[in-house]
């Protein structure tokens, strides 16, 4: 073992530099045998999906900046730069969450339905506010999202335990129509009805056909 | 059978205060004599992880607070490619918190905090060794020293030891004075460097003993004097430099679980002209006794849970009480210490088990405002200091080395992973 006098330790491996000190003492050895580390593969530029994720960033970010400035310069009448940035936001959000990262299908079901919703809330709103986002879109979205985790449970039940974390908050969104109903947000009953209905249905139906492993699961992410 | 855990109360935080910087993840390893074989090690691991049901699980959101679930998926060994205690991409790893790593001779565990402290990963990585070694064919016993991987895990091994052992206690939470923090220029590219240093246990002990000291007490002034020499020798720092100790409460009660059954005491001195290793050495012995007597521990104890108990907080959605606990624990947590020390304590092993493991090591996982943290290990008489960091400069761990080599007379065996441009 080479010694570092300055430091009064001893160099434990096959180095010639002190670890502490980082001076030179004594000869390099090379074995395997007395290697400690790996010697890493370090890559500081970003590869990959994270490149391409931060490139779409870069590019929405560029075409909602430009379109905010000419709105400005144009006049701040009419706030058309919106219409051109929620879908940007939009679309940003389907490349880089829902086509390109990891994350769990179920958590990119939930995802998509509440961006689509609060889109078309924005657009709703930004054409004058007729309310058929919170009168019929939203209510049907909310139904497909829970039907779409349903079958995946029904489809592969080996799945079941991933996805029913999924299935019980597509359950409690199911009755958001109605509450925007109740609030007055929404002035249509029929279709935040069938949207809550659907709902109870599905729980009625966990109930029913999975008793045990629902209300395991509804104990396990409501617990104290 | 379908089992899940709530997380305890230590790892709570956890869960909520991890990121890049802060990854919660720590390391416990062990160096065999031979070379590791890694199908051998995977088929040991495919046994023993089902001894050890509260670390074979995924982590799972819940509206109140997350949990853990069983993972009844395969725990993956890798060799090591990246450097210690990096994030965790659960993902990436059939959803475990856990990953089982091999490079020449060492056999790596590394866990998130939120699942074990300190105690449960070396049961672990003991009963890992041991099975490895005996699917290598070595003729060895466990002595009853190491948990069997063939027997079935019990209950009070997989309790939660907070509430059980919790004595309410009207404990009011010490607001403690900001601590000194170490400042550097953080490594490029970011990661965490390690350096260790082998030295004989016995040796430290007789030393530390003609000191009316013990280990963790020595190692604790060395440390608070080296970060001393360091830093504020020759400025006007009021701050007091504090060392975390993480204290095992099953030494106080008698908890038989493989969860985070633990608490922290700061330890601390404030910096003067005049103040010598001698000093610091007396002052730190004599709060370290003060502070781990068993009413005190109970206090600390008991304000944490006292925290979780509280019922309006209770019904607060998870996303807002991560909210507070990360402002906590910067403000209460790592504003009051400087570094963290953290003494695994004496591994003992199957005596036909001792010539085929060279050493272990303990990695702590630095954080923020604590880039240089302090984990120490030791089996077969060989203790190791582990100092990880984040940061370039290296004078705290060389004033350390150097005080115990030089002033101390011992025979100190250093190596790094050489993690960072100025290595």
């Amino acid at each position: 073992m080479n010694k570092c006098n300055q430091c009064g330790i001893y160099i434990y491996g096959n180095d010639n530099k002190c670890p502490l000190c980082n001076k030179s003492v004594g000869e390099l050895k090379d074995t395997y045998e007395n290697e400690w580390y790996p010697a890493y593969n370090i890559s500081e530029a970003s590869t990959g999906k994270g490149m391409v994720k931060k490139v779409y960033l870069f590019i929405a970010i560029t075409v909602i900046s430009v379109c905010l400035l000419v709105n400005v310069l144009a006049g701040l009448e009419n706030l058309w730069f919106l219409y051109v940035a929620c879908p940007i936001m939009y679309l940003l959000l389907l490349i880089n969450h829902t086509i390109l990262s990891k994350v769990h299908t179920g958590m990119k079901i939930i995802l998509q339905i509440s961006s689509i919703s609060v889109l078309l809330f924005t657009i709703d709103i930004l054409s004058g506010f007729y309310r058929w986002s919170v009168n019929i879109v939203i209510p049907y979205l909310f139904i497909a999202g829970t039907l779409i985790i349903t079958v995946i449970i029904l489809r592969k039940k080996m799945l079941w335990k991933e996805y029913a974390g999924y299935i019980i908050a597509m359950i409690f969104l199911g009755f958001l129509p109605m509450l925007l109903y109740l609030t007055g947000v929404a002035d249509t009953l029929w279709a935040a009805a069938i949207s809550a209905l659907y709902s109870f249905l599905t729980v009625i139906g966990m109930l029913i056909f999975a008793n045990k492993r629902f209300k395991n699961e509804v104990t396990r992410r409501f617990h104290l | 059978m379908d089992r899940w855990f709530k997380i305890d109360n230590a790892g709570k935080i956890f869960r909520s205060v991890s990121n890049k910087s802060n990854t919660s993840i720590f390391r416990v390893a062990m160096i065999m004599t031979e070379p590791v074989q890694k199908d051998l090690l995977q088929e040991a691991v495919d046994i023993v992880i089902k001894r050890f049901p509260t670390l074979a699980v995924r982590l799972q959101q819940g509206v109140f607070w997350d949990f853990l679930d069983q993972n009844d998926k395969r725990l993956l060994v890798k060799v090591e490619e990246e450097y210690p205690c990096h994030p965790l991409k659960a993902e990436e790893n059939n959803g475990y918190l856990i990953r089982v790593l091999y490079y020449n001779c060492r056999i790596s565990v590394e866990i998130f905090h939120s699942l074990t402290d300190g105690t449960g990963a070396i049961e672990f990585i003991k009963t890992l060794g041991y099975q490895y070694l005996r699917l290598c064919g070595k003729d060895i016993e466990d002595e009853g020293l190491v948990l069997h991987p063939e027997e079935l895990p019990n209950r009070y091994e997989m309790e939660d030891s907070f509430p059980k052992y919790y004595q309410p206690v009207q404990a009011k939470r010490q607001n403690e004075q900001r601590a000194f923090h170490i400042e550097g220029t953080l490594l490029e590219p970011f990661g965490t460097n390690t350096t260790h240093g082998v030295m004989s246990a016995s040796g430290l002990n007789a030393i530390a003993k003609s000191s009316n000291a013990t280990i963790t007490e020595y190692l604790t002034a060395v440390l608070i004097h080296s970060i001393y020499s360091q830093n504020m020798k020759y400025g006007i720092y009021s701050k007091p430099i504090k060392v975390t100790i993480p204290v095992n409460l099953r030494r106080i009660f008698p908890s038989k679980t493989l969860r985070n059954f633990f608490t922290i005491v700061n330890v601390g001195v404030k910096p003067s002209e005049e103040l010598s290793f001698e000093k610091i050495l007396t002052s730190v012995s004599a709060e370290l006794k003060e502070k781990t007597k068993k009413n005190n521990l109970n206090n600390v104890m008991a304000s944490n849970i006292k925290l979780e108990k509280m019922l309006v907080a209770r019904f607060v959605p998870v996303f807002i009480k991560n909210i507070f606990m990360r402002y906590g624990f910067e403000n209460f947590g790592e504003n009051a210490k400087t570094i963290t020390l953290s003494n695994l304590g004496n591994t003992r092993l199957p005596s036909s088990m001792h010539k085929y493991v060279r050493q272990m090591e303990a990695i702590i996982y630095p954080t923020r405002k604590s880039p240089v943290n302090c984990g120490v290990c030791t089996v077969n008489d060989s203790l190791t200091v582990t100092f990880s960091r984040t940061i370039i400069d290296t004078g705290v761990i060389r004033s350390f080395f150097s005080f115990l080599a030089l002033e101390s007379g011992l025979e100190i065996k250093v190596y790094s992973n050489k993690w960072g441009k100025s290595l």
